[in-house]
């Protein structure tokens, strides 16, 4: 009876080393949001030299940490060794896949996301990697086919992400059918009436102080023309008021295009973040 | 004495160099950033550096006398993150200077009013404050 106890104590230890207290109270860190100090206790973890399998996790929730905390280079460098490395599993690399792609979804390199995603769908049973490829058609200004894969993933997902994803689809339907300023007709607009195609673009303010400023010069330039012709017969000074004048409608005519085109990636920007909001929400 | 003839002879030669330390052109190989494994290769990695003409010149050479002698002896109160002589010098360099100089009169002039704070977004700058962001305006985000 009494050798039960010590060989009973002997067989609680050999299951958790120091390395896995460390991962596991950078896991609590991790679940606090607290990334920085998350980060030093897994490379404390990978110091203690785990077993291989937590050597991928820790390296991936490093990858992970980095990408939370928007450092995105940092990230591919960590997600990135872990499918490189040969003593990785096909679990661990399918993760490192997701996490590459959902990195360069965070960095706004929608287009380096795909290939990883493309990598880690097949084998993904939940719908999450599905999703993510429409977050990336979506940020490269494909919204039919991001509301396809949105639908897609919405058929293989539980039903706490279906809704969040069936609402992206509806998201991305509804704003197919909203037609935008067109930059043409702002500038159009702007060259009969300078500051009308900043107005049409919902920029009223500026419309306002464009008028105003086009306006005032080409007043100049009629009163400078009635002068020098009647007084001094030298047009000197109305040349110079007439391309001060034409240098300030130009600029009416870019900042209204420009104007419309803003308000046009404005609004998908802003569909875009909140898509993204709802769908990594359900982030495995 | 002597050493200060010495000296003066000596400085229009130049500080002398032995052949190991002479400045050598730059390596290819070795300036280029090295493509990790994980990026692709077709990844933009240099911008063509702009052609700089008289106008462009002259234009960016009165933007760095604002910046340093005028500027400074004033307080930071533009409301965007990148600052009116940065968008300007950003502008004429990568634009020309007919395009820029319009592209900066419609920044300036037409689009900072007291609207702006409800049309463009607001993102945290390395110094902490909270400033608009109208990048687009320079192409930055445009697809």
């Amino acid at each position: 009876m009494m050798m039960i106890w010590p060989l009973a104590l002997l067989l609680t230890m050999s299951g958790s080393g120091p390395g896995h207290d460390t991962a596991g109270f950078a896991d609590g860190l991790m679940r606090q949001r607290d990334y920085f100090r998350a980060i030093t206790e897994y490379k404390r973890a990978l110091y203690e030299d785990p077993e291989p399998r937590e050597r991928s996790r820790c390296m991936l929730q490093i990858a992970r940490a980095y990408r939370r905390s928007a450092h995105f280079e940092p990230a591919v460098q960590y997600a990135g060794a872990v499918l490189q490395s040969s003593s990785a599993s096909a679990a661990d690399q399918q993760d490192a896949n997701v996490e590459l792609g959902l990195t360069y979804l965070a960095w706004q390199r929608a287009q380096l996301a795909v290939p990883f995603l493309d990598s880690a769908e097949p084998a993904d049973s939940s719908g999450f990697s599905t999703a993510a490829l429409g977050l990336a058609d979506l940020a490269m200004h494909h919204p039919a086919k991001a509301r396809e894969r949105f639908s897609r993933a919405a058929a293989l997902a539980d039903s706490a992400r279906r809704a969040d994803l069936t609402w992206a689809a509806d998201a991305i339907a509804s704003d197919e059918a909203i037609r935008g300023p067109s930059p043409a007709t702002a500038t159009l607009l702007s060259l009969v009436l300078p500051g009308a195609g900043q107005a049409y673009s919902g920029h009223v303010y500026d419309g306002v102080q464009a008028l105003g400023f086009v306006a005032t010069f080409a007043l100049a330039t009629v009163a400078y023309y009635r002068y020098e012709h009647d007084v001094t017969h030298h047009l000197g000074w109305t040349f110079v008021s007439a391309s001060v004048t034409g240098m300030f409608h130009a600029a009416n005519l870019v900042g209204a295009h420009r104007t419309a085109q803003y308000r046009n990636w404005k609004r998908r920007e802003d569909l875009r973040q909140a898509v993204a909001e709802r769908v990594l929400r359900g982030e495995p | 004495m002597f050493f200060g003839c010495a000296v003066l002879l000596a400085c229009p030669t130049g500080p002398a160099f032995s052949r190991a330390d002479a400045p050598r052109p730059p390596d290819p190989a070795v300036t280029a950033p090295a493509a990790e494994p994980w990026e692709p290769d077709e990844l933009d990695r240099a911008a063509p550096a702009p052609v700089l003409t008289v106008s462009r010149s002259v234009a960016l050479g009165m933007i760095h006398w604002y910046r340093h002698d005028l500027a400074t002896r004033s307080v930071s109160r533009c409301p965007f993150a990148v600052s009116c002589s940065h968008f300007a010098e950003r502008a004429i360099r990568e634009r020309g200077f007919l395009i820029g100089v319009t592209l900066f009169i419609d920044r300036n002039l037409y689009r900072e009013n007291t609207a702006m704070g409800t049309l463009y977004p607001i993102i945290q700058c390395s110094d902490g404050v909270l400033r608009l962001d109208d990048g687009f305006f320079l192409g930055d985000g445009n697809p």
